[in-house]
């Protein structure tokens, strides 16, 4: 396989408005056993964001082999308040977790299931960083 | 990043660990956990047709994966 070596890092990022962010990644997941993290994500005083994070094994159930959180977070320092309009979570695809750490840092967790099987995830924020 | 690539991320064991469209708020987790990063072309990663590894020289190496039903498909 060809391995690009000329690697440039971007902030991958939209500024919708002045005061609205959106940040996304998706990729794959090689095994449900698989555990990573994202963060952390600097966030402001009382942001209040948006999320959505999926993953599952090529079309098996959320419920089963994968995992998603659909919802809103509020960061504060290291205090979070959260609301999920969906929340799943599967012995074999694991779970989302989120956390936050002095300063508003936001990090999001992908924890382990059972399974060996791997597949695509999609983590996406959208709200007021500032 | 361009946006034609990925990167693909491997354990400190040479195993696959996951792919990501960009590495933004990943640099804490690379380095904890002694993680190998390869930007390549999208389209030269092909995980249900391939198991992705790294070698210890470096390369990628893939071997041919056949990929079997979803174990609880739902319509």
């Amino acid at each position: 396989m060809a391995i690009v070596t000329a690697s440039s890092i971007t902030t991958p990022e939209i500024i919708v408005s002045s005061t609205y962010k959106f940040k996304a990644w998706s990729g794959y997941c090689s095994a449900g056993t698989s555990t990573f993290t994202i963060g952390p994500i600097q966030c402001g005083s009382q942001s209040t964001i948006e999320v959505c994070a999926a993953w599952t094994h090529y079309g098996s159930a959320f419920s089963s082999y994968g995992a998603v959180k659909i919802g809103v977070i509020n960061v504060l320092n290291t205090w979070m308040t959260t609301v999920w309009s969906s929340d799943v979570s599967s012995a074999g695809g694991g779970d989302w977790t989120f956390s936050v750490a002095t300063n508003h840092q936001l990090s999001i967790n992908k924890t382990a299931g059972t399974y060996a099987g791997g597949g695509y995830y999609i983590v996406s924020l959208g709200g007021y960083f500032w | 990043m361009r946006q034609n690539t990925i990167a693909i991320i491997f354990n400190s064991d040479g195993s696959l660990k996951m792919t990501t469209d960009n590495l933004d708020a990943l640099d804490v987790m690379i380095e904890n956990e002694n993680l190998t990063v390869k930007e390549v072309a999208l389209k030269d990663f092909i995980p249900d047709k391939y198991i992705y590894s790294l070698t210890e020289a470096g390369e990628i190496s893939s071997e041919e994966y056949t990929l079997e039903p979803p174990p609880n498909f739902e319509q």
